[in-house]
């Protein structure tokens, strides 16, 4: 039985947990944003916009959250795909997919604990227009 | 086997790219431009060799342009009901036939209603009713010597049930007409068809059609015509956005609605239309990337600018910009033509490009690059497996 | 064309008693079921064949007359001549008056084209001459079948009962376990009362039955033969004799199936794709 019982508390619990420590770790982020590639979930970022995380939250189904975090790759310097502790061993299972295209993977409950499973390297993002794109929503 | 350009909105994309020798003809569609337009600016040459789909696919619907066009339902009668087609239908025949023949089109098509689900044998019956029959008789009065297609639209459940598949092969066969104007209806929320069984059902539709001396143009396809020229069909269509190349009765209803789409490029070494933005990431991860297009002096440089660039608005791809469909219209056309005549080694051909394809994309993921189900070759085991069982439903 | 008129003229008599009475020397031919056959002679005629059926009110008279004009003004070796068809309203009778052909016996015909594929073939291509009359008028014979099919002397095919018998109260019985009013070689689509998939290709089949029927010398769709429970239901199933190899040319094998294929879409186009399979497969 999956931990949250909707991406959209899953969704709301994530953001409660990015507003307890954006102060601390000194980053701000944004829900949902639209009109890049796909809509990631959340977007992390620094001041600067010099690294950019982009977040996608899913229950269960880790293929399709893998496919869309990579298209985040074309605006973020890295991407997570974050999964229900609950279902997150199938993740795991195939955890040389998220190391082959290096999107990052872990697991999140409703206790607000996130667990990283593999950490991605950061690269440039992939696409100039969306970057732009993606800067100019972020300094509005 | 010819290729015609399936018009739509941006039909002088297509007109223009028939004049650089790309294509065999031109399939226009009412719905998209005024009738004047076409009687008086599209030229003779272009409408020889070409045909005009009438579009009464919704008899009570004249959207957009259709209203233009003397022959549509409501133009005869206002508040047109099916019911009125017993009375009017030679009316409408008549103008239909008059429209088409005064405008020196290749072929004269006789229209059809669309209907969803399958339905009552009456359908059949209606069909030949208020439209081969009425249809037939105001062309034999006319004593031209064209000849004379009926529009059939075949979705996923006509296709795909046996008895009914058969019984409209029975009868269309037994009509006096020279072919049929085929239009496969396959709803899905793919762009591609994934699905072997509606693919082999289809091309067998169009073999047994081929046997029984029709000729048979297919309309709306998109690359599956690829596919579907393994059962020798007179022509496929090639058009340039998704509503074009693939049917919706929706492009016939009001308020199409819909986001915009986003940009994509053919490639005809993938057999697919893959998405811009990926394309932005072959040129860092796969070396080789450019292989994948075929090269078009005229188009390719234009598409790829914007890879070579700072962001630059200008250069980024739109659906509204015309060089992605025009390349597609030049890549698709010459794929079509450099398939071999002969039938049993266009089979081998097309499997090779199957083949061929799937190993690329094998490529292009150990360049890790991961494409989502719109882009990536998963249609690709499901052409492989028509082909399987169209050539074992045939005895091959 | 015979013209009846300049020798009989029936039309004052509205009693099939009365109209038999024009007769001599009449004998039943075959009085099976509801429809009796006698051979007669007539002054006139000389030689008759009189057949004699109730017919379905529902056509109704005007539809009948319609739709056997054609049948009755038809000048072919290949039909007896037709002297008079007259109906009998009172009673819903429907008299056939024909030339008496003398024709073969069963046996004598089976004993003919009996695993004989070139006798069968010419028979086909016969038969095809004969019926393109009607096919060409987009007539549908219906009814093909041995019954319907008399063989001259010359072993010529006489066709008899012109797609009359659809108008008639008819009980056709048929080989096996088959029930009253089963067509036995009737295609898939007569069966099924398709109506939209009845054309000539209808008679394909029918043909595609007598001649494998003839070639075989048993009914081909019986269930003694061919298991099953109703010969409509192998017909329906496309569940009929097999030929083997040796028992014919792989050419007339597969020229069978082609006519008895399920669908009509997939027997030949037309008669002349017929006659085109034949002369390109056979020297005839």
């Amino acid at each position: 039985m999956a931990n949250f019982s909707s991406e959209e508390e899953m969704s709301n619990c994530f953001k409660k947990i990015l507003q307890k420590y954006q102060k601390r770790f000194n980053f701000k982020f944004e829900k949902e944003v639209e009109g890049l590639w796909g809509v990631p979930d959340f977007i992390l970022y620094d001041e600067n916009l010099d690294k950019t995380i982009a977040i996608e939250l899913k229950l269960k189904n880790w293929g399709r959250a893998l496919t869309q975090a990579f298209k985040y790759r074309a605006f973020s310097h890295c991407s997570f795909v974050i999964i229900d502790k609950d279902f997150v061993h199938r993740a795991k299972n195939n955890i040389d997919q998220f190391i082959h295209y290096n999107i990052g993977l872990a697991s999140f409950n409703k206790k607000g604990k996130i667990k990283k499973i593999y950490e991605p390297q950061f690269t440039s993002p992939y696409s100039k227009f969306t970057l732009f794109k993606l800067r100019q929503v972020l300094h509005e | 086997m010819k290729v015609y350009h399936q018009t739509g909105f941006r039909y002088n994309w297509n007109i223009e790219s028939f004049g650089d020798d790309i294509g065999d003809g031109l399939i226009f569609s009412p719905v998209n431009i005024d009738a004047k337009k076409l009687e008086k600016e599209i030229s003779i040459d272009i409408k020889k060799e070409s045909f005009f789909d009438p579009q009464i696919y919704l008899p009570k619907n004249p959207k957009s342009q259709l209203y233009t066009y003397p022959y549509f339902p409501t133009n005869i009668k206002s508040e047109f009901e099916t019911q009125d087609f017993d009375a009017e239908k030679y009316k409408i025949a008549q103008q239909c036939m008059e429209f088409q023949l005064n405008n020196e089109f290749e072929y004269i098509v006789i229209p059809s209603r669309y209907t969803e689900s399958i339905p009552h044998t009456d359908y059949i019956k209606s069909i030949s009713n208020d439209f081969i029959i009425p249809f037939l008789e105001t062309y034999k009065q006319s004593k031209k010597d064209k000849k004379v297609l009926v529009t059939l639209i075949m979705n996923e459940s006509f296709i795909k049930n046996d008895s009914y598949r058969n019984e409209i092969l029975s009868w269309v066969t037994s009509q006096d007409l020279n072919g049929v104007y085929l239009i496969f209806d396959y709803n899905s929320d793919s762009k591609q068809i994934k699905d072997a069984i509606f693919l082999s059902n289809a091309m067998q539709f169009i073999n047994e059609l081929k046997e029984n001396e029709f000729e048979v143009h297919i309309g709306y396809n998109n690359t599956e015509g690829l596919l579907y020229s393994l059962a020798n069909p007179n022509s496929i269509s090639v058009g340039s956005y998704e509503n074009l190349r693939n049917f919706q009765i929706r492009r016939f209803q009001e308020n199409e609605g819909g986001k915009p789409p986003s940009p994509r490029l053919y490639s005809s070494e993938l057999l697919q239309w893959i998405e811009f933005r990926y394309i932005e990431t072959l040129p860092g991860l796969f070396p080789n990337w450019k292989n994948l297009f075929m090269p078009s002096e005229k188009y390719l440089d234009i598409i790829f600018k914007y890879l070579n660039e700072d962001y630059d608005k200008k250069s980024q791809p739109h659906f509204q910009k015309k060089e992605p469909y025009m390349y597609y219209f030049e890549v698709f056309y010459k794929q079509i033509k450099d398939l071999p005549d002969d039938i049993t080694k266009r089979i081998d051909w097309v499997c090779n490009l199957c083949n061929k394809a799937i190993e690329e994309y094998k490529n292009i993921t150990n360049a890790k690059i991961r494409l989502d189900d719109n882009s990536d070759g998963s249609h690709l085991p499901h052409w492989q497996n028509a082909i399987t069982l169209y050539l074992k439903a045939k005895g091959g | 064309m015979y013209n009846s008129e300049e020798f009989i003229n029936f039309d004052d008599i509205d009693k099939f008693s009365d109209f038999i009475n024009c007769f001599e020397n009449v004998e039943y031919l075959d009085k099976g079921g509801q429809r009796k056959v006698f051979s007669a002679t007539h002054p006139n005629l000389g030689k008759v064949v009189i057949k004699k059926a109730e017919y379905n009110p529902k056509f109704g008279s005007p539809r009948i007359d319609r739709e056997t004009h054609t049948l009755r003004i038809i000048d072919s070796p290949y039909y007896p001549k037709n002297f008079e068809l007259k109906k009998f309203d009172d009673d819903n009778l429907l008299v056939i008056v024909e030339e008496f052909i003398p024709t073969l016996s069963k046996d004598e015909v089976e004993k003919y084209f009996k695993m004989n594929e070139n006798r069968v073939i010419q028979l086909a291509l016969d038969l095809i001459e004969g019926l393109k009359i009607l096919w060409e008028k987009d007539i549908v014979h219906r009814d093909i079948k041995p019954d319907n099919i008399l063989i001259r002397f010359d072993y010529k095919p006489v066709i008899i009962d012109l797609g009359v018998a659809r108008f008639l109260n008819l009980t056709t019985l048929t080989q096996g376990i088959g029930g009253p009013g089963t067509p036995a070689y009737a295609p898939p689509e007569i069966q099924n009362y398709n109506k939209n998939l009845i054309d000539i290709r209808s008679d394909f089949f029918s043909l595609g039955v007598l001649l494998l029927e003839y070639y075989i010398g048993l009914y081909p769709f019986s269930p003694n033969l061919v298991a099953g429970n109703s010969c409509v239901e192998n017909i329906l199933n496309s569940n009929y004799y097999q030929l083997k190899d040796g028992e014919c040319s792989d050419n007339f094998r597969k020229f069978i199936d082609r006519l008895l294929r399920y669908y009509p879409h997939q027997r030949f186009k037309n008669y002349e794709k017929i006659i085109e399979y034949i002369e390109t497969n056979w020297e005839i």
